[in-house]
C-alpha cells in the first residue's frame, strides 16, 4: 500500500500552514497511487490539547485521515517491536511503526527517523525525516 | 493500487472540502448508520464478490466495498487538500521529478513486500 503513516510531529507538520517539503512531496506521491494519510490515535494524544480553537488545524487534517485505534492485537505488535528494537524508543513510536506494518505502509512521517528505523528494521516501510 | 491520479477532480473543481471532511469525520469509527444504495457493478464482478462471499473468502461484499470506497474518497479528500494548499502556496507544489522519485521509492518498498 501506498499508504503514509504520520507520527504527533508528522500529523502536526501537516496541520502547518506551510507543511514541510518533505511531506508534501510524500503526500503528493502517495495520493497519485491511491494512497491515503494513517494517523494513529496515540499520536491525537500527543499533538492536541483538547481545546477547539488551538487544535482546529490538527482536527481538520485528522478528519481527511484514517485514524487507527490501538486494539490489543495493535499494542502487542507494538510490544514486539519495542522488545526487538536494538535502542529505547517511546510506546508511541512503537505504536506508529505497529501502524505502519500493520497496514503495509510504504512511508512512516517523524522527527525521531532513528527510533522508527530501529522499530521498522524488519518491515518493508521508508522512514522519512520531518 | 496502480496509477489513479486521472480520479483527482482536478485544480478547477468547486467541491467543499469541510463539508466533505466532515461526512469523514461522521465515518471514523465505524459506528456510522448504514444506508442501502444501488450501484451497478459489471456482471462477471457481481459474481465473482458472490463466488467469494459464499465461499466464506469475503465475510460480507458491503464492508469490502465499503472499505474500498472510503478508502478511495479519502484519497480524493486529499487530493482537494492538497490542491488548496498549492493553490495558497504555489512554491510548495513538488517538480514533477521529485515526485516520480518518491513514488518508484515506493513502489520499490511495495514490490519487496509482496516478494
Amino acid at each position: 500500500m501506498t499508504d503514509v503513516v504520520l507520527d504527533t510531529h508528522g500529523l502536526t507538520s501537516w496541520a502547518q500552514e506551510r507543511p514541510p517539503r518533505a511531506l508534501v512531496v510524500e503526500l503528493e506521491a502517495a495520493q497519485r497511487d491511491g494512497g491515503v494519510v494513517v494517523v494513529p490515535t496515540i499520536a491525537v494524544v500527543e499533538a492536541t490539547r483538547g481545546h477547539p480553537g488551538r487544535d482546529a488545524r490538527v482536527n481538520l487534517r485528522l478528519k481527511i485521515a484514517k485514524t487507527v485505534h490501538l486494539t490489543l492485537p495493535l499494542a502487542r505488535n507494538a510490544a514486539r517491536l519495542r522488545a526487538h528494537a536494538m535502542r529505547t524508543v517511546s510506546a508511541a513510536d512503537a505504536v506508529v511503526a505497529a501502524t505502519a506494518v500493520e497496514r503495509d505502509a510504504a512511508v512512516v512521517i517523524t522527527s525521531d527517523p532513528g527510533d522508527l528505523a530501529a522499530l521498522c528494521a524488519d518491515a518493508r516501510v521508508r522512514v522519512v525525516a520531518v | 493500487m496502480g496509477d489513479v491520479s486521472g480520479r483527482g477532480p482536478g485544480p478547477d473543481a468547486q467541491i467543499d472540502l469541510d463539508a466533505l471532511a466532515d461526512l469523514l469525520a461522521d465515518l471514523d469509527g465505524g459506528q456510522a448508520s448504514t444506508r442501502p444504495v444501488s450501484i451497478a457493478l459489471p456482471a462477471p464482478l457481481a459474481d465473482a464478490l458472490l463466488l467469494l462471499t459464499e465461499s466464506g473468502v469475503l465475510t460480507s461484499t458491503s464492508a469490502a466495498a465499503s472499505a474500498e470506497l472510503e478508502r478511495l474518497v479519502r484519497n480524493l479528500a486529499l487530493r482537494l487538500q492538497l490542491d488548496e494548499l498549492y493553490r495558497d502556496r504555489p512554491d510548495l507544489r513538488p517538480d514533477e521529478e521529485t515526485v516520480a522519485a518518491v513514488r518508484a521509492r515506493n513502489r520499490v518498498v511495495i514490490d519487496q513486500g509482496a516478494a
